[in-house]
């Protein structure tokens, strides 16, 4: 998502260096609808404060104005998780300090800027998301088979006395399975006329994707809102998920970095899910209703009740109230966590499809807090 | 159907209680009207410790009655906060504290980050509308407590024996680490950040806040939370409260999704700054 447009900024802005132009380094993300890729800023400052925050951390500068009074410039960074994974710390700078900035200006001509690169007092290069970040964080896992409860059914958690988490998803957007087109990290299509191949789309559900692909997610209710991620997007957020299996309970919690921080709700012994207070009918939900068995090593979910309210998917697959899920978590290995999700939405599809994608453990660590909410006011 | 309509009453009950009960002494969880109160012992688990979950094969969550972090009768919900054991007075606010709360208090509490989303910590978590569960997995030596509101979240309290980290990121909820004592869960959280207010008072905390929760269970549909605050960034002094939770049994936490209704993307696609919130 979003998150890790610094890479690409920092990558392209050592190409434009090199050759002398500057390439439009924000294209097909939603912080092109905040700052203008066109519009190169420097700035200087002492600092006045930091928001160390979700999903975007923020340094704000005085910069000195010739015989004025010094304007206050907000500076846009990316999430504090993915920061400190590259080395900041919240006091890595401090109010008082000098730092210089260069980055881009936002279309609104407010004082705010895009860090691109930030110079630290004493002129070291503060700030660098590596490009790779999480395949380095995930290099040189111990492998090893599925670690199994007792009874031989495999865990989705950690090992007894062990943690982790799952993330890194092989794919950024739903799509269906043998179709082959390009995404980018935000599930935002390279060649927009790939649209219609995505899926199996009726002709409103195809215009309705191909026009928030064409406004580059700008209104994407998770972006926007913070709506919730439902449906197979959970398992597309930056930070992951967890599963905590609460087997003499025949339940699971599906906990969430990323997003809104949420939980969702699997019954695994195929009960209906009744918890709603003003009952089921005309109550649809962001997460749905969720039932599940294994069958074999697979958990089966079978999702209903979904609203409309947000997007199942990066980059704006549409649904309706109409939408089944049907999920198969398969965990194939220490490592790996196969996700298949079939898609039966008469309402938006023209026949049931599935997609698919591998996510990857991530031992040793907790769940980052990550709210999306977290800076807004 | 018939199961939707009782609870649809005691949930009305219960904010009925909320609103009426203003004259009510300090906390005395059984009789409570309304509530079906359980004076079976409380469950225990495969060790013989008092469990904060459900019998087997049973459901059920904790929900906040009518208690409160401390009275205050100046806020401008006086009669919510009239349930606490302590006084604002005796409250052992910092001047700077004290200015910052009544003020609060003067803007109807307008600048509650609660109401724009935001998780709340400690004490405020355990008061969340609709109830928490406290999830216990020791197979993974860790308790979570999971809310419906309170922004939907969890928090995660590990009870292997760990120290707190240093150079902690401040969070909303901390870093929490556990033991029991008996049959009380000892929960012991420091790293928060001062971006919620972890009373619905207004009460400030600052990032010194050291924060002793104590979870009892006398019987099987009461919680006795018990809290000591410490914070000498917004207190003088470390000072006690707590309240009584009942148990809402059969039913589970469900989804509740602040954002909703919820319509204010300034901070993220407008100015970004840090708040200016004023009504």
């Amino acid at each position: 998502m979003r998150y890790m447009l610094v890479r690409t900024i920092v990558r392209i802005s050592r190409i434009a260096v090199l050759c002398g132009f500057v390439e439009p380094a924000l294209a097909h993300h939603p912080v092109q609808a905040k700052f203008d890729d066109s519009r190169q800023l420097e700035l200087e400052g002492q600092i006045t404060a930091i928001d160390w925050s979700s999903p975007h951390a923020h340094i704000y500068i005085n910069v000195p104005q010739d015989g004025g009074t010094p304007v206050n410039w907000a500076i846009e960074l990316a999430d504090p998780t993915e920061l400190e994974w590259s080395g900041w710390q919240p006091d890595t700078l401090a109010p008082g300090a000098t730092i210089r900035v260069s980055g881009y200006e936002a279309r609104n001509g407010s004082h705010q800027i895009w860090a691109e690169k930030v110079l630290g007092p004493d002129n070291t290069e503060m700030f660098m998301v590596p490009d790779d970040l999480i395949q380095q964080k995930l290099a040189n896992r111990p492998s090893g088979p599925t670690p199994r409860w007792p009874d031989g059914q495999p865990r989705l958690g950690p090992a007894p006395g062990q943690t982790g988490y799952w993330t890194a998803p092989g794919k950024n957007s739903l799509v269906e399975d043998g179709v082959n087109v390009a995404f980018d990290k935000h599930g935002m299509l390279e060649n927009i006329n790939d649209s219609s191949k995505v899926a199996p789309f009726q002709d409103w559900a195809h215009d309705l994707y191909a026009l928030r692909q064409l406004n580059d997610g700008k209104d994407d209710p998770l972006f926007l809102y913070c709506i919730p991620p439902g449906g197979p997007r959970q398992f597309q957020v930056p930070y992951g998920v967890q599963f905590v299996e609460e087997r003499n309970r025949d339940r699971i919690f599906v906990l969430m970095s990323g997003g809104n921080g949420n939980w969702r709700l699997v019954y695994t012994d195929g009960r209906e899910d009744v918890t709603q207070v003003s009952g089921n009918d005309d109550n649809p939900l962001f997460y749905g209703r969720s039932s599940a068995l294994w069958e074999g090593d697979s958990l089966v979910v079978n999702t209903t009740g979904f609203n409309e309210g947000f997007w199942f998917s990066n980059g704006g697959l549409p649904h309706t109230r109409l939408l089944e899920l049907t999920e198969k978590f398969n965990r194939t290995d220490l490592n790996t966590l196969r996700y298949e999700v079939t898609v039966n939405d008469p309402g938006a599809y023209t026949r049931p499809w599935t997609s698919s994608w591998d996510l990857q453990w991530m031992p040793g660590e907790e769940l980052p807090e990550s709210y999306c909410q977290d800076n807004r006011q | 159907m018939i199961k939707k309509h009782l609870n649809r009453s005691r949930l009305t009950t219960a904010l009925g209680l909320m609103l009426l009960l203003t004259t009510i002494e300090p906390l005395q969880a059984q009789q409570r009207p309304g509530f079906l109160e359980d004076d079976r012992p409380a469950p225990r688990n495969e060790e013989g410790r008092v469990s904060l979950g459900p019998a087997p094969g049973g459901a059920g969550y904790w929900a906040r009655r009518t208690g409160n972090l401390v009275v205050n009768p100046d806020s401008y919900e006086a009669r919510a906060t009239l349930n606490s054991p302590i006084h604002i007075d005796d409250v052992p606010l910092k001047d700077w504290a004290r200015t910052l709360t009544n003020f609060r208090h003067d803007l109807y509490l307008a600048s509650e980050p609660y109401t724009r989303c935001k998780p709340a910590g400690g004490p405020r978590q355990i008061m969340s509308p609709y109830g928490f569960e406290i999830v216990d997995m020791p197979d993974l030596d860790r308790v979570y407590i999971i809310t419906t509101s309170n922004a939907m979240t969890w928090r995660v309290i590990f009870m292997d024996g760990r120290e707190h980290p240093e150079n902690l990121r401040p969070s909303y909820f901390g870093h929490s680490i556990g033991h029991w004592e008996g049959d009380t869960l000892v929960v012991d959280t420091v790293g928060f950040n001062e971006k919620s207010w972890f009373s619905r008072d207004g009460l400030p905390t600052t990032t010194a806040l050291h924060l002793t929760e104590r979870y009892s269970r006398p019987n099987f549909s009461t919680l006795i939370y018990d809290v000591t605050i410490d914070d000498p960034g917004a207190y003088d002094a470390p000072w006690d409260s707590g309240f009584v939770l009942g148990w809402n049994e059969g039913e589970e936490l469900f989804e509740y999704v602040c954002q909703e209704n919820n319509v204010s993307p300034d901070a993220m696609i407008g100015d970004g700054r840090i708040s200016s919130i004023a009504p």
